[in-house]
């Protein structure tokens, strides 16, 4: 990855007649690395990603690509290639005229079209399939056709629209390692859209997540879960319990926060999160919570609480914990050490918590 | 095999109904006798090789089949692009105008047939085998427009994007990738088409002036009992032509829809 | 090369031969038959003096209102006739038949035949002297030939309900086949027998399927000029075989179009009650 912008989004907004799909999205892609735009279906990344492909046209604002502005450059002339959520393979043509249909009719000399298309077939681990019928491919080929094809073209640019939401599950997570993998070694820009929030963590080195068109926040994928903007990213990604909190103090880096269940705890500031007074939403994620049978030594904060129900997930188990002074019950969840942790609803248990994984959700948005 | 059940007894006599009409035609068509009725007296082909010395009757094929490719290209033509314009564009009286073009098919021939008369009169057009033409793409326009439309419903609009967006302009995604996707609806459409304009008899009737289509020559025969045999005979060859034309026709919107998975 | 850039542009661009070819020959023509109404035939030249004079003379001449009446009883007569029997096939094929394409494909065969043969064919199997009456003699069902097969009102019903048949079976099909078979399993789950379940889902949601059927046939069948005129004989004429004399033989265009008129209002206004009713009764079912 390096610092370089390949793609620069300015201001773009997008709109269907008095629908707004995109609105005012600025957004740097640097060379090199693989980003996702992360977020529940009809909030605009879809729209997002085909405007940079050239299908679609901003309202408003600019693309620019590789330095380039974008305005009148159809998508046939756009250094970026896609894969289509449905693949999208010629059904009329076999493996290698798929692979090979951008690069005919170029002044490419058949002998390089064969060595490219073979090199390209090769690296999505379908080597020597060229005559396979396209009708005769399973799922998982088809994909693999599909970034063939689009990767033979050397893009400046890989846009993939959920790519892998066509897939079993377990071909699934094989093929996030296999792209990352080939991300990683061909050195192109990836552009992946996806509504799976583990797609998007494991694959990509940056995220940007949306709601109703609008990006909410850029981030690293570790970044995003500790540190989220907002109710709405923390909620979207993974599991959290949120704890309305009093600001009782506050110096440089850091928050003294009353929660209702726990004692006074110095909490870190975040940075992404906006909106501040008296009072601030705070977030603990579930598996930093600490629980056992009497209150847990070494922990800023205690509290006693009942075991409601008891979700057994295999790697994990998660609790729901009733605690005094809170209205929904708290989530933990704890990994599973076999027949270490065994509660049973009804049981009385205690909670911990550390302050430094309490997370400062700002003031944006308070009420729960 | 278990015992058939009420309704299946029920479909196949109303596929005996259904059939009836279509297999008399030829049954007699063989018979030896001018009387179409039973007993058959004996077999015999003559009534068939009489057909090839009628020269009216000839010509009157030729009419047809001028009228019905001539017809079968416009329609179809027509149609593949108001199909396309329906399946993959949003726009403003869209579907004003797919009822509009499908309206051809629910108007009474009569009205059809009397209307366009007047029309082509007071634009100085006589009735001639061009009125014919213009009549009957009217009438095939609705076939064409929903087999096209089909055609391309089938047809996922990635492809054409997947086309444009590994380098290829509007016309050369058109050419590599749609048409040969949507091929064989166009087959098939010319195929159906062609079939309406050639078994088309009302608007003939009123249309075709001097120059009668084989519908309209069958009608002036289908008077002349004397004529009934050869009637007869022709009539099961145009039911043959018709049926192994749309079989075709069958056969390749079939594939059309097959190809795109 | 024009770059059309939006939607509606290349959608307006594409439909427009389409819209504007079917437009014009709908509009013109009602444009001049309405014109031609309001001028009167005297012998060989025609009066282009406006006037309603054969509206008047349409709407008080006995035969005209027989005709019309006719035309629109027996084109109903069809319509329920053809549903009628055509339903149980459409839903033997769709629930029933193990190899649907091919049973369509039967049911489609006969129908890409030329209409006029099919209705000649009729009139040859219907006739006094004809296969079914030679047919039933010769197996000794009938000693006289039957009268009543043809030259009436029965034949054209019965030629009509043959030639329409994939008119019904073929939308009534498409709804049948649309209905989710987890809506029936449902309602056998919350009860319902056989035959309650057709009434109270089957039937219901196939609606939509009928009215298409019904408007397809009834309309055309309207104005059919053919098969009253090979098997209808005097008691079978309808409205269009006159529209048909005024245009030929008796060589009156302006009555022949007036008469046109009169059976596009006449149809139109059935159909909207049907529509309308049919409507308010599947509401009602539901």
């Amino acid at each position: 990855m390096s610092d370089v912008n390949i793609i620069q989004l300015v201001d773009v907004e997008k709109s269907f007649g008095s629908f707004t799909a995109v609105s005012n999205l600025s957004l740097d892609l640097k060379q090199g690395e693989f980003f996702s735009l992360l977020g529940p279906s009809g909030c605009g990344k879809t729209t997002a990603l085909r405007m940079i492909a050239g299908f679609q046209d901003p309202t408003r604002g600019r693309i620019l690509i590789d330095g380039q502005n974008m305005e009148d450059v159809p998508a046939n002339r756009r250094p970026t290639n896609m894969v289509f959520q449905s693949y999208a393979i010629f059904p009329h043509l076999n493996v290698g005229d798929n692979v090979s249909y951008g690069l005919r009719h170029r002044g490419i000399a058949r002998a390089e079209i064969d060595a490219r298309v073979s090199e390209a077939l090769a690296m999505v681990e379908l080597g020597g399939l060229q005559k396979r019928r396209a009708t005769e491919l399973s799922g998982g080929q088809r994909q693999r056709v599909a970034l063939a094809r689009a990767l033979v073209m050397r893009p400046k640019v890989l846009l993939l629209d959920e790519p892998l939401s066509a897939l079993d599950k377990k071909l699934r997570e094989q093929m996030q390692f296999e792209m990352r993998h080939l991300q990683r070694s061909l050195g192109i820009t990836f552009v992946m859209v996806t509504h799976d929030q583990y797609e998007a963590m494991t694959m990509s080195d940056r995220i940007g997540v949306m709601f109703k068109g609008r990006l909410v926040q850029v981030d690293a994928p570790a970044v995003l879960y500790a540190r989220p903007r907002n109710r709405e990213v923390a909620s979207f990604i993974g599991e959290m319990n949120f704890l309305a909190a009093e600001v009782i103090g506050e110096d440089a880096g850091t928050l003294t926060v009353k929660t209702p269940c726990f004692a006074p705890l110095k909490i870190a500031r975040n940075p992404n999160a906006v909106g501040y007074g008296n009072h601030i939403l705070t977030g603990i994620r579930p598996e930093q919570l600490a629980i056992g049978r009497a209150a847990p030594e070494g922990y800023d904060a205690t509290v006693e609480g009942q075991v409601g129900d008891v979700a057994f997930y295999g790697e994990n188990v998660h609790y729901h914990v009733r605690v005094p002074g809170v209205d929904r019950p708290m989530a933990v969840s704890v990994p599973n050490y076999f027949h270490t942790v065994d509660y049973a609803r009804g049981d009385k248990v205690w909670l911990g918590v550390q302050g430094a994984s309490v997370i400062d959700l700002g003031s944006e948005d308070t009420e729960i | 095999m278990t015992r058939p059940s009420g309704l299946t007894i029920y479909a196949m006599l109303y596929l005996a109904f259904l059939y009836l009409p279509v297999l008399v035609l030829p049954l007699f068509s063989f018979n030896d006798g001018t009387i179409v009725a039973f007993p058959i007296k004996g077999w015999t082909l003559d009534w068939y090789r009489q057909l090839g010395a009628q020269e009216t009757l000839l010509s009157a094929l030729g009419n047809s089949l001028i009228v019905g490719l001539i017809s079968a290209m416009l329609a179809t033509s027509m149609g593949l692009f108001a199909a396309r314009a329906y399946v993959r564009y949003r726009f403003r009286g869209k579907e004003a105008s797919e009822g509009l073009v499908m309206l051809p098919l629910v108007v009474p021939g009569i009205i059809v047939a009397s209307s366009m008369l007047v029309l082509f009169i007071s634009l100085g057009l006589k009735p001639s085998l061009t009125a014919v033409i213009l009549g009957h793409t009217f009438l095939a326009l609705p076939f064409s427009v929903s087999i096209m439309k089909s055609a391309f419903d089938d047809f996922d609009v990635s492809l054409e994007e997947a086309a444009f967006d590994l380098g290829s302009s509007a016309v050369e995604a058109f050419r590599r990738v749609t048409l040969p996707i949507v091929a064989p609806g166009i087959v098939s459409s010319l195929l159906v088409t062609f079939t309406v304009s050639f078994d088309e008899f009302v608007l003939a009737f009123f249309l075709s002036g001097n120059d009668p289509t084989l519908p309209v020559y069958i009608w002036s025969q289908i008077r002349f009992p004397a004529k009934l045999p050869n009637t007869l005979a022709l009539g099961s060859l145009l039911l043959l032509a018709s049926i192994l034309l749309l079989v075709v026709a069958e056969y390749f919107r079939r594939r059309s829809s097959k190809s795109t998975m | 090369m024009i770059r059309l850039r939006s939607e509606t542009a290349k959608g307006v661009a594409l439909s427009a031969p389409a819209t504007l070819y079917v437009g014009f020959l709908v509009a013109a023509p009602l444009v001049i038959l309405v014109t031609y109404s309001m001028w009167t035939q005297s012998y060989v030249t025609i009066d282009k003096t406006l006037t309603l004079a054969n509206y008047r003379e349409a709407l008080t001449d006995p035969l005209v209102r027989l005709l019309m009446l006719r035309s629109i009883l027996i084109a109903a007569a069809v319509t329920v006739a053809t549903v009628a029997l055509a339903y149980p096939i459409a839903y033997f094929i769709a629930m029933k038949a193990q190899r649907k394409t091919l049973w369509l494909l039967l049911i489609t065969i006969p129908f890409w035949s030329s209409y006029l043969l099919r209705v000649f064919a009729w009139k040859l199997i219907l006739g006094f002297n004809g296969v079914m009456n030679s047919a039933l003699l010769a197996v000794g069902v009938i000693q006289e030939p039957l009268t009543f097969l043809l030259y009436n009102e029965f034949a054209v019903v019965l030629t009509l309900a043959h030639a329409w048949a994939p008119f019904a079976i073929l939308p009534i099909y498409v709804s049948l086949q649309k209905i989710d078979p987890q809506l029936l399993e449902a309602a056998t789950d919350l009860g319902n027998g056989g035959l309650e379940r057709f009434l109270r889902v089957t039937l219901p949601l196939t609606v939509p399927g009928i009215v298409a059927a019904c408007l397809i046939i009834f309309i055309p069948t309207v104005g059919d000029y053919v098969t009253p005129s090979l098997v209808g004989g005097s008691d079978g004429k309808m409205i269009a075989n006159l529209i048909q004399v005024q245009f030929g033989a008796a060589n009156n265009w302006p009555l022949g179009a007036t008469l046109s008129l009169l059976a596009m209002l006449a149809v139109g206004f059935a159909a909207i009650v049907f529509v309308l009713s049919a409507t308010g009764l599947g509401r009602r079912i539901r």
